[in-house]
């Protein structure tokens, strides 16, 4: 049934009225005539209405000669109306035209272009090496030829692992893969030298030569285990210069000296509660200002809240800035502390100064602690000195500089 | 009298040759789907198209389809189909 309808759109039919007397004669004629009739309805007596296509709708006069009938058209359906129409009114038809070339056009140019999984890349690298390639927003698509552009990228950057570049509509998506490097810094060749002056406990060379002993003093700076390689090579190649990663494990007891005090009498600023606000909008070059923009007050604390205009759906920022600006009274109170709680300040300092240089999981292996009050002018104080014997890491990499290769192994003599 | 007797002869040609009726004596062929659609072939023409009866003349006499909204959906020189709800088919006058 859809084909026969489908099919009479496309030919163009039409819907007749027949109004009359011998309707059944009519049909009979009509078929007789081989004018095919369907969707026949009659709607009353005298009337009925029918399909018929535009071709025997021609053939339709001899059958309907000698029969007092009248045919009218009420309709005239499908395509060869439908053309006639639009060709009548040019201007749509040209509108229609010319807007399905507009669309055609701008989606066949590039509007965007997304890189991913940039990560210590330079972005700008990036960008030139794409517009080179031909990859930027405006250019035709089908002037892109995505595994050119991998290409190309591979070959122009060199931290780059692997590129992916997809055409999706008007985006082109560049996904990128780096390259995990090891840096040079991490393969240049040195020694293990002592981050501190220590006692060496300790000392396990994984690659290297050992320098000193355990239960040796060394110095800060001190070469433990060399990573020249001198001893090992063959006589005729004597001082070579070759050079490994020394690597290992040294430990030592490290002393610490950590100082803190403390006052009896701290001074405190405190807020008093008076507070006023002062605000200025910003749009663009222009600011206006109301409010309380001058503190009133001899001694204050100001707090500054700047807030953005955003427009969320899109993520736009719109240049319009509104700043608050609050000022609170405050006055200075002078807070007096007893001994011990003093003392308790003075000794935790102490310790903070102690910690900030430790090596984060040392062994502490005793502590020594010494505390004095002493009389001021500005009244009295508490100082604490502390010794901390620490069991700790003391190996640290230092690459060694062949710009002045009598340098090396000086830590050994 | 001739007529009838040809009639009745060709009539029992047919049925001794096992020949189909439709086709050899030009009599209508009925296709009824459901209640809703019918198809005659080897129609002589319409006598009446009412939405509740239409009345067909055949090589048989006359049939008549009682039925309600009964619409004609193609009507060609040997073909009718009709569409609607039909209540019966009845022959009228038939011969032999």
């Amino acid at each position: 049934m859809l084909t026969r309808e489908l099919w009479s759109y496309y030919q163009g039919y039409v819907i007749i009225k027949v109004k009359g007397e011998q309707l059944e004669e009519f049909l009979n004629r009509a078929a007789a005539q081989g004018v095919c009739l369907w969707d026949v309805e009659r709607l009353s007596g005298e009337l009925l209405t029918a399909r018929v296509s535009c071709a025997d709708f021609m053939r339709l006069r001899d059958a309907v000669r000698g029969v007092p009938v009248t045919v009218s058209i009420r309709h005239k359906v499908g395509l060869p109306f439908l053309r006639q129409k639009l060709l009548q009114r040019f201007a749509l038809l040209a509108g229609a035209l010319l807007s399905l070339a507009c669309i055609y056009l701008l989606s066949s140019v590039v509007w965007f272009v997304h890189v991913e999984g940039v990560d210590k890349v330079d972005y700008n690298l990036i960008s030139t090496a794409l517009h080179e390639a031909g990859v930027s927003p405006g250019v035709w698509r089908r002037s892109i030829e995505p595994r050119e552009v991998e290409k190309h990228l591979l070959l122009r950057i060199p931290q780059l692992a692997w590129v992916g570049v997809s055409l999706r509509g008007t985006l082109v998506e560049v996904t990128l893969v780096e390259k995990t490097e090891i840096s040079p810094d991490e393969k240049a060749p040195g020694d293990i030298v002592a981050g501190r002056s220590a006692l060496v406990t300790q000392i396990i060379p994984f690659t290297g030569t050992a320098l000193v002993q355990e239960g040796e003093t060394v110095a800060e700076g001190q070469v433990l285990i060399s990573g020249a390689l001198d001893g090992y090579s063959s006589p005729g190649k004597a001082g070579s210069g070759r050079y490994l990663r020394a690597a290992g494990i040294v430990r030592g007891r490290v002393w610490y000296r950590g100082f803190g005090e403390a006052s009896l009498v701290s001074r405190v600023p405190r807020r008093t509660g008076q507070a006023c606000t002062g605000y200025s909008i910003r749009v663009g070059p222009w600011s206006w200002q109301w409010g309380q923009t001058v503190p009133p007050f001899l001694q204050y604390e100001e707090e500054v809240t700047i807030q953005g205009l955003t427009l969320p759906p899109f993520g736009w920022v719109l240049p319009v800035q509104l700043e608050t600006i609050e000022f609170h009274e405050v006055v200075i109170e002078t807070i007096e502390r007893d001994l011990e709680t003093a003392k308790e300040a003075a000794l935790r300092r102490s310790w903070e100064a102690v910690e900030a240089r430790m090596t984060p999981g040392a062994e502490i292996l005793s502590q020594e602690v010494d505390v004095t009050v002493e009389e001021h002018e500005s009244g009295v104080l508490v100082r604490a000195r502390r010794t901390v014997e620490v069991h700790e890491e003391i190996g640290v990499f230092r690459p060694v500089s062949f710009a002045k290769p009598e340098e090396i192994g000086e830590g050994s003599q | 009298m001739a007529k009838a007797f040809k009639g009745k002869l060709l009539q029992q040609l047919t049925n001794a040759f096992e020949l189909p009726p439709d086709v050899v004596l030009n009599y209508p062929r009925i296709t009824i789907t459901g209640s809703v659609q019918l198809l005659m072939e080897n129609h002589k023409g319409l006598i009446l198209y009412e939405p509740d009866k239409i009345r067909i003349r055949t090589e048989q006499g006359e049939a008549v389809i009682t039925g309600s909204h009964l619409k004609i959906d193609s009507l060609l020189s040997s073909e009718i189909r009709i569409n609607g709800h039909i209540d019966g088919v009845q022959f009228l006058g038939s011969k032999g």
